[in-house]
């Protein structure tokens, strides 16, 4: 078994089985971690509290604990809070914050003996689409290193693709878990809003944001987001709704299960992954899916929609860092404007500066109706369509791209062009809904990935039909290594 | 056609996000904010009469808990991240003359 490749169940097994020790795995991937330092996929590597995890989660499986993620290194976005070491969101703003205390995700991982290897690189404050707004350079992708990896969950993606880690959390305001899952040939999933608890979690657009895991397989997915989900009561918009068990619910097959196709959305599309889209329907249909078409008459305005609304809730957000409590501050502050001013402006990025001067415009008196207000009455509509789609069919199937991975430095001199990469994401996250990514085939040499998006709260099926295609394809198993 | 962001419209939005811009970023932020508006105008031609606002994805109510503390003191891992703290209160230049 190659450790840094093995499922989450194969290691659980040689952990309990006393043929591997945490410890032992815990050093493989930190030894892999500091051999491709290169890949920039970590901000900061945690070695003495990993393995000090690691050696209570030997004494745990010792004292014949059993838990699935226990002694199983994963790695994850530096946008989580954590104590211990530094929490940076990718930003120069906070270079230096120690966070006073855990978010849910990293407490709930924690409690279930997952060992955190350290914190990974993203888009500064999760605002990009290719890793490349990170105060602390790109990640870059392992299939091709002069590519992107995606963003703003680019670090993860890596870590998890070149095997520096068995499993990462990510976050997802607008594709950042699925469109660098589908550039690195990972499976991530969205959750339903609301699924998993938003506290710690450094805050981008509120109503948009969610966490997720990014992994090599839906089976290790399920494992993760069964720890993952939960009611939180420090997080009042996280659901109190009971989580089913997803690793006994994927084993379930897709026999009858329907799925909607939406014609005229591939337009603009590349064709190996327009083929890579049909073929997919077809190994679909051999395991007992039927496909129907639906429509999503509004899904154009998604992307409209998406940068008025979350550059509002960016520029609300961010107005906390002021320079006066935590954060970044400008030295010899004449005036406590000045101490505002200055600080913000040597502390964000470029691309954070626009999206806090888009935003905040959008919601400047004369400005508001014709930008906010219409564009969450476009939101209800973008959702309305999914919702009566859904009384047809269980999930929808789309890309999760328009193309691959492109070449690094291509689209950061034109914000609008790399907004148009999610396309495809965005609408998932303006109606709440659970989605996920899972590579469905390669173009020259790099991974293609598809999408299905279901009703809210249907994690479940997502996850079913993406394991079940996983036990009949092969390209969740390939890894850049073998490319290479 | 004349674009939203002039250079007055520019400092005005800089001055309520109080972000200072350099002279010479000016020129290509503008570019960038009309941009975006340019890309969003397409949400003018939806027709949206009678069409509620959706400022969250899921119709739900604030819950209420029990008016009672729950957390320790973390005034001191708070302050470790203070730029600038004199016996617990955070520094700041001088606001009344």
């Amino acid at each position: 078994m190659k450790l840094e490749n093995a499922s989450i169940r194969d290691l659980s097994h040689a952990l309990t089985s006393g043929a591997l020790s945490a410890t032992e795995l815990t050093l493989h991937f930190l030894s892999r971690i500091d051999a491709m330092s290169d890949l920039n996929a970590f901000i900061s590597v945690e070695h003495d509290q990993a393995l000090k995890c690691a050696a209570d989660a030997d004494r745990r499986i010792l004292a014949g604990d059993k838990t699935p993620l226990l002694g199983i290194p994963i790695a994850e976005k530096d946008i989580f809070c954590t104590t211990g070491g530094l929490t940076t969101a990718g930003s120069k703003m906070l270079a230096n914050y120690r966070s006073p205390f855990d978010s849910t995700v990293s407490d709930k991982l924690k409690q279930a003996g997952a060992i955190r290897l350290g914190k990974c690189n993203l888009d500064e404050f999760a605002m990009g689409s290719s890793n490349e707004n990170s105060y602390f350079g790109p990640a870059k992708n392992p299939w091709d290193q002069t590519r992107v990896p995606g963003g703003s969950s680019g670090g993860s993606a890596v870590a998890v693709a070149a095997g520096l880690c068995t499993a990462a959390t990510g976050t997802d305001t607008g594709g950042s878990i699925r469109q660098p899952a589908a550039f690195c040939g990972l499976t991530g999933i969205k959750p339903t809003y609301g699924r998993i608890s938003r506290w710690g979690m450094i805050a981008f657009a509120s109503s948009l944001d969610q966490a997720g895991p990014m992994t090599r397989s839906a089976a290790d997915a399920a494992v993760l987001l069964q720890v993952m989900s939960g009611n939180d009561p420090k997080d009042s918009t996280s659901l109190v709704e009971t989580v089913p068990n997803y690793s006994e619910l994927i084993e379930q097959p897709i026999k009858d299960l329907s799925i909607g196709v939406v014609p005229g959305l591939l337009d603009g599309v590349s064709s190996e992954i327009v083929d890579a889209y049909n073929t997919c329907q077809e190994e679909l249909k051999a395991l007992g899916a039927t496909f129907q078409e639906v429509e999503l008459p509004h899904h154009t305005h998604s992307v409209g929609a998406y940068y008025v609304i979350a550059p509002a809730e960016c520029s609300a957000n961010l107005s906390r860092y002021d320079g006066a409590r935590f954060g970044h501050r400008c030295d010899n502050p004449r005036d406590l404007q000045d101490l505002y001013l200055r600080s913000r402006e040597e502390g964000f990025g470029e691309e954070v500066k626009r999206r806090i001067l888009v935003g905040t415009f959008a919601l400047s008196a004369g400005y508001y109706d014709a930008y906010y207000n219409k564009a969450q009455r476009v939101r209800r509509l973008i959702q309305s369509d999914f919702l009566s789609a859904f009384d047809d069919v269980d999930a929808i199937l789309l890309p999760t791209t328009p193309s691959t991975a492109f070449p690094l430095g291509e689209k950061t001199s034109d914000p609008v062009s790399m907004y148009l990469q999610d396309i495809f994401t965005i609408s998932a996250n303006l109606a709440g809904l659970p989605a996920i990514s899972f590579p469905a085939g390669h173009s020259n040499g790099l991974p293609i990935g598809l999408q299905l998006i279901g009703p809210h709260l249907d994690e479940g099926t997502l996850l079913k039909c993406v394991h079940q295609y996983q036990k009949v394809s092969d390209w969740h198993r390939r890894t850049p290594s073998e490319h290479s | 056609m004349t674009r939203p962001i002039d250079e007055q419209t520019l400092a005005r939005v800089a001055q309520l996000a109080q972000l200072s811009l350099p002279e010479d970023q000016k020129p290509s932020l503008k570019k960038a904010m009309n941009d975006v508006l340019d890309l969003v105008s397409s949400l003018q031609s939806v027709v949206t009469e009678n069409i509620q606002p959706m400022a969250h994805p899921l119709s739900i109510s604030q819950p209420l808990r029990p008016d009672a503390v729950t957390e320790d003191d973390h005034s001191k891992s708070i302050a470790i991240n203070a730029p600038a703290l004199e016996a617990d209160y955070f520094l700041v230049p001088k606001v009344i003359e």
